[in-house]
């Protein structure tokens, strides 16, 4: 047996898979089929040719669908284009609003000030080495107070004797007060050094009643004190006050 | 007028007119992709995915007479296959055995994709692949377009249906070579 297809073979063998031929030349076909090997291996190769040619087909519709899909999207985007720009625009001008607005609030957070300028004042009463002038009490007082031991500093000025106690303590008595965040405490006994003629730290008083209001977010009490400052000229927070007035 | 123009899109459909397949899916799709939405937890390009496939499935089995619609029932068949085969992908995805319910026709099946080839049908599918264009076009009018050799001398401007059998027969020795091989 020939072990090549004629060509008439071939052509039938696509005609059979087709369907296309008539029952007698079905019939005579499929009898050639059992005996040649050949002629079967023609017949599933045409049969994968019809899988070939649907899957091929079959590809290429499904790509012009998805291709209507992307023609619609396309429709869609541009007739909300101009929307689109709109809301770009919007969206722009929201996060320059809320970039001015954490500027501002890092410029002029009250707290931020605060924090920026208070610093405890030095102790410039008593001098921490034990003298025989000074009393056991006051002495750990302002040891704990320049040791930045507040609540101990506090405890030990509460517990001073009266006899002991000078105006000028309560400078340093405040100032542990607002380290403590007690800054209402802190604010009164400021009042109360402030109106007292006999403290040198009548101006440390306004300064640091400038800082507590400050830290308490009332801005306009703070810049009262420091206007007063200004005024006042002080030798020591003038400028300092001038500095802080202009960020507010 | 309706009727006219679903006629006219039927008629189409048969002809295997690509414009009549996106006519087909550009009409039925908005409507399907709500109905699919409010039933089956699926992504909007699993849904349209799907409808796809639908839509392909029709217009086949319509095209090569497998099927026989009838203008009123175009949308109701369209929505039975395209709900087949959510029903088939919803529950590929919830990972268990499908419903014996579920199951498609086996006119349907025939013609889902088969992605399980073995070697063979790779080389063959490759060797197609690297076939000339003007040679896949003879083989799918002849084989999936069922045209006769005189309709595709027509189709392709051939001279005489010699030369079409005779281009045929080397586009199928070029894949019989990679088949055997």
């Amino acid at each position: 047996m020939n072990n090549e297809l004629t060509e008439e073979q071939i052509e039938r063998v696509g005609d059979y898979i087709m369907g296309l031929l008539s029952k007698e030349e079905r019939m005579a076909f499929e009898q050639q089929l059992i005996v040649n090997p050949v002629l079967q291996a023609e017949v599933n190769l045409q049969k994968e040719v019809i899988l070939l040619v649907e899957e091929a087909e079959d590809m290429r519709l499904k790509e012009m669908l998805k291709e209507v899909d992307l023609e619609a999207e396309d429709k869609a985007e541009d007739s909300t284009g101009g929307r689109k720009w709109w809301l770009v625009a919007i969206l722009v001008l929201i996060l320059l609003g809320i970039a001015w607005l954490v500027w501002k609030g890092q410029e002029e957070s009250p707290e931020r000030l605060y924090a920026a300028y208070f610093e405890p004042y030095q102790n410039v009463l008593v001098p921490t080495v034990r003298d025989a002038g000074v009393p056991l009490d006051v002495l750990e007082a302002f040891q704990a107070y320049e040791d930045g031991n507040y609540e101990t500093a506090l405890l030990a000025f509460n517990q001073l004797p009266v006899e002991v106690q000078k105006p000028d303590y309560e400078l340093y008595e405040a100032l542990s007060l607002m380290q403590t965040n007690r800054v209402g405490e802190a604010i009164r006994l400021l009042q109360v050094l402030k109106n007292n003629s006999d403290s040198q730290f009548r101006e440390h008083a306004q300064w640091y009643l400038a800082l507590a209001y400050l830290k308490q977010g009332n801005t306009p009490k703070a810049r009262q004190f420091l206007e007063g400052l200004v005024e006042n000229k002080s030798a020591i927070f003038e400028k300092k006050a001038r500095e802080l007035l202009s960020k507010l | 007028m309706e009727t006219k123009t679903t006629n006219e899109l039927l008629q189409n459909i048969q002809a295997g007119k690509d414009e009549a397949l996106k006519a087909l899916y550009r009409q039925y799709q908005p409507q399907f992709l709500i109905w699919a939405a409010k039933r089956f937890d699926l992504s909007e390009a699993d849904m349209k995915d799907v409808f796809q496939d639908a839509v392909i499935i029709l217009f086949k089995n319509v095209q090569s007479g497998k099927l026989e619609v009838l203008t009123s029932s175009l949308k109701t068949y369209l929505y039975g296959i395209a709900k087949k085969l959510l029903l088939k992908k919803a529950t590929k995805q919830r990972n268990t055995t499908p419903l014996e319910d579920y199951e498609l026709p086996p006119v349907e099946m025939q013609l889902l994709y088969d992605f399980e080839k073995n070697h063979q049908q790779h080389l063959l599918k490759a060797a197609f692949e690297k076939l000339k264009e003007n040679c896949r076009q003879i083989l799918t009018l002849f084989y999936y377009k069922r045209y006769s050799t005189e309709a595709i001398m027509h189709e392709m401007q051939y001279s005489s249906k010699g030369t079409v059998r005779s281009r045929k027969l080397q586009c199928l020795k070029a894949l019989r070579e990679a088949f055997i091989n």
